[in-house]
């Protein structure tokens, strides 16, 4: 009863893509992201005009996602949003994760005031929903750039990974081996440096890959709210029914997969294919983290029977099935 | 138990007025506060600390504006926990239903389907299903000919009002609670008593209901505290997006965020406004935290146990 683990290939194959277009994207992008196409574009009878009227996907060949609302090329910019959303995403997931190891390690450890203090930052972190802390906390500095949302996003977000390894550290303080090198006189940092960590090292790539996905989503959601890196700035149009200007929505000029969901509503009228496309993009995206970590989880959990996949073919089968030797009693 | 319950109490009541304290001076030091020209800074150092506690004592809550805390906070107050209880009643029954349908009973694994099901759900944004769907009504309005939308999408209501609101905003917990209860679940089934009770004879629903359900019930319970953590988030979105009149607008209008880009207005960094906020939106999880721990440490008698060594 062999059995294989997709979910590891799905969100290898789709995290890989990401990674690749991360990397090579920039280069791959047709046109300049920040470029607003003003000069009217002929083909045959028809006139497009992108900085005023968006041009939709696979009109035309020098646009095949068509354009945004402020008139520049998408399929660049999805391009070249990938890199900094990934890296946006990383870094916070790094703060958490080695803040939450850190404490998680500690708090398991000390059985005395020094678990109670920790337990006590624990629930209060515990205590506020990520997204309104994320919010009031980007308000309260002001500016938001790859600081500020790290800050932002990890000064809570720490505490699923401390409750996780607090409660992994605590169980395996209980095995024979930790009380083996503390009556060898081991010193607690070396402990926990060589014998704890060491156990809860393999646990750390399903965990890593579940907070990517989580974070994304917040991105995601900060994004829709208005809240993303770089500068913003109103976009305008002349009104129809006067001569004055009106204002059509607010976009950016960093091209960000968050940044790209916001203005909802003003998008899904002008330019509903970018909310279409972004927002596929952005659930593939926390779908291949979901399916890695599920994936990754899979393979280090022991009741499942696996046989490694070079081992899988019909003659490698006849020959353990032939095999049919008793097990020695010990 | 009891001594549980009162241990979990009192570290509510310590962390409650912590909460309105730091919401508070979070309000004062709000650095657009004074770019922004709508509270000179006299101004918000004579809204003091002890002022407010006493308007509190008083039931007032302090002032925003010419109005009181309590009159503005009132009926969004309620509209925000209708949405709140009905979203997490449907997410903890759905959400252990589609756990249990997971398990594919043949091989007692999560069937690749469900695993599949499970992880687009809890994948996909629910402010991006929930505008979607809004937009495919609208076209549909505008489109189809007909006068009136399938579903109202704005406004509040206790009728068909609720039903997108609260689909959108029970998606993500009940995705969230289908996968622990899934996981569980077919950790518990790969136990050695369930093998015994295979060897007995016993056909699927019996080893379900009688020997796996009972055991994995309380961690499953457990997870209320973080699904309700998932709801608050996603209840400013949702009151949004669909203009619905509670608490979570009114937290969009305190830290000056509005998606119609019109003024912020006075609510914008209003102290008093804030430190409340901060107390309900805690408030509501940390009793969400402590029935849930109450609840699970009635169905399984281990954590009764434990509760009253720890």
């Amino acid at each position: 009863m062999t059995q294989r683990n997709d979910p590891l290939w799905i969100g290898s194959l789709i995290m890989i893509f990401f990674i690749l277009v991360a990397f090579f994207g920039p280069a791959w992008a047709p046109n300049d992201p920040y470029e607003v196409f003003n000069d009217a574009i002929v083909v045959g009878e028809e006139r497009y005009l992108p900085a005023s009227i968006p041009v939709p996907p696979f009109t035309l060949s020098q646009f095949r996602l068509g354009t945004d609302a402020a008139g520049r090329d998408l399929m660049s910019r999805l391009l070249h949003a990938v890199r900094p959303t990934l890296i946006l995403g990383t870094s916070i997931v790094l703060v958490r994760v080695a803040v939450g190891l850190f404490l998680g390690l500690i708090a398991g450890w000390y059985q005395n005031w020094t678990e109670r203090i920790i337990d006590s930052f624990i629930s209060v972190s515990l205590a506020i929903p990520i997204l309104i802390f994320a919010l009031a906390a980007l308000s309260f500095m002001g500016r938001r750039e790859l600081v500020h949302f790290t800050l932002a996003l990890a000064l809570t977000g720490w505490a699923n990974t401390a409750v996780f390894v607090k409660n992994r550290t605590q169980t395996i303080m209980q095995a024979p081996f930790i009380e083996g090198a503390r009556s060898i006189g081991v010193k607690p940092h070396l402990i926990l440096r060589r014998h704890v960590l060491l156990q809860i090292w393999p646990a750390l790539p399903a965990l890593i890959a579940f907070e990517l996905g989580a974070v994304m989503l917040v991105i995601a959601e900060l994004g829709f709210l208005g809240m993303f890196i770089g500068e913003a700035f109103l976009l305008t149009a002349a009104d129809p029914n006067s001569s004055g200007v009106i204002t059509v929505g607010l976009t950016a000029s960093v091209p960000e997969l968050g940044q790209m969901l916001s203005d909802f509503w003003s998008k899904m009228i002008r330019t509903p294919w970018e909310i279409v496309i972004v927002g596929a993009a952005i659930f593939l995206q926390i779908f291949g983290f979901n399916m890695l970590g599920e994936g990754l989880r899979r393979q280090l959990d022991v009741t499942v029977p696996r046989r490694a996949w070079w081992r899988r073919g019909s003659r490698a089968q006849k020959l353990e099935n032939g095999r049919q030797e008793p097990i020695p009693d010990s | 138990m009891v001594r549980l319950f009162w241990r979990k109490l009192g570290l509510i009541l310590i962390l409650l007025p912590i909460l309105n304290v730091v919401g508070f001076y979070y309000a004062l030091v709000h650095p657009r506060l004074f770019t922004s020209g709508q509270i000179t800074p006299t101004e918000a150092l004579n809204n003091s600390y002890s002022d407010y506690l006493s308007s509190v004592f008083r039931g007032e809550f302090g002032f925003a504006g010419q109005q009181t805390v309590r009159a503005i906070v009132m009926e969004p107050l309620q509209n925000s926990l209708i949405l709140v209880v009905i979203s997490l009643v449907l997410a903890i029954i759905l959400g252990i239903l589609f756990g249990l349908i997971a398990i594919s009973p043949r091989t007692r694994r999560i069937s690749p389907f469900s695993l599949a099901f499970l992880s687009a759900g809890s994948s996909l944004p629910g402010f991006l299903f929930g505008g979607i769907i809004l937009s495919l009504i609208v076209y549909q309005t505008l489109y189809a000919g007909r006068g009136s939308s399938i579903l109202p999408i704005s406004g509040y209501g206790l009728d068909e009002h609720l039903i997108l609101h609260v689909l959108v905003l029970a998606i993500q917990p009940t995705m969230y609670i289908a996968k622990v209860t899934a996981g569980l679940l077919e950790n518990e089934l790969q136990q050695n008593y369930i093998q015994v009770a295979r060897s007995k004879g016993l056909n699927w629903r019996q080893l379900l209901w009688r020997h796996a359900f009972p055991n994995m019930l309380a961690p499953v319970l457990l997870t209320i505290g973080s699904s309700m953590r998932l709801i608050v988030g996603a209840l400013v979105i949702v009151e949004a997006i669909f203009i619905w009149p509670g608490i979570g607008r009114i937290f969009l209008l305190t830290i000056g965020l509005r998606l119609d880009g019109r003024p912020t207005g006075i609510y914008f960094g209003n102290p008093p406004l804030i430190a409340f906020m901060a107390v309900f939106l805690g408030a509501m999880l940390l009793f969400a935290d402590l029935i849930a721990t109450m609840i699970s440490s009635a169905v399984d008698p281990r954590l009764r146990e434990q509760g009253v060594s720890g």
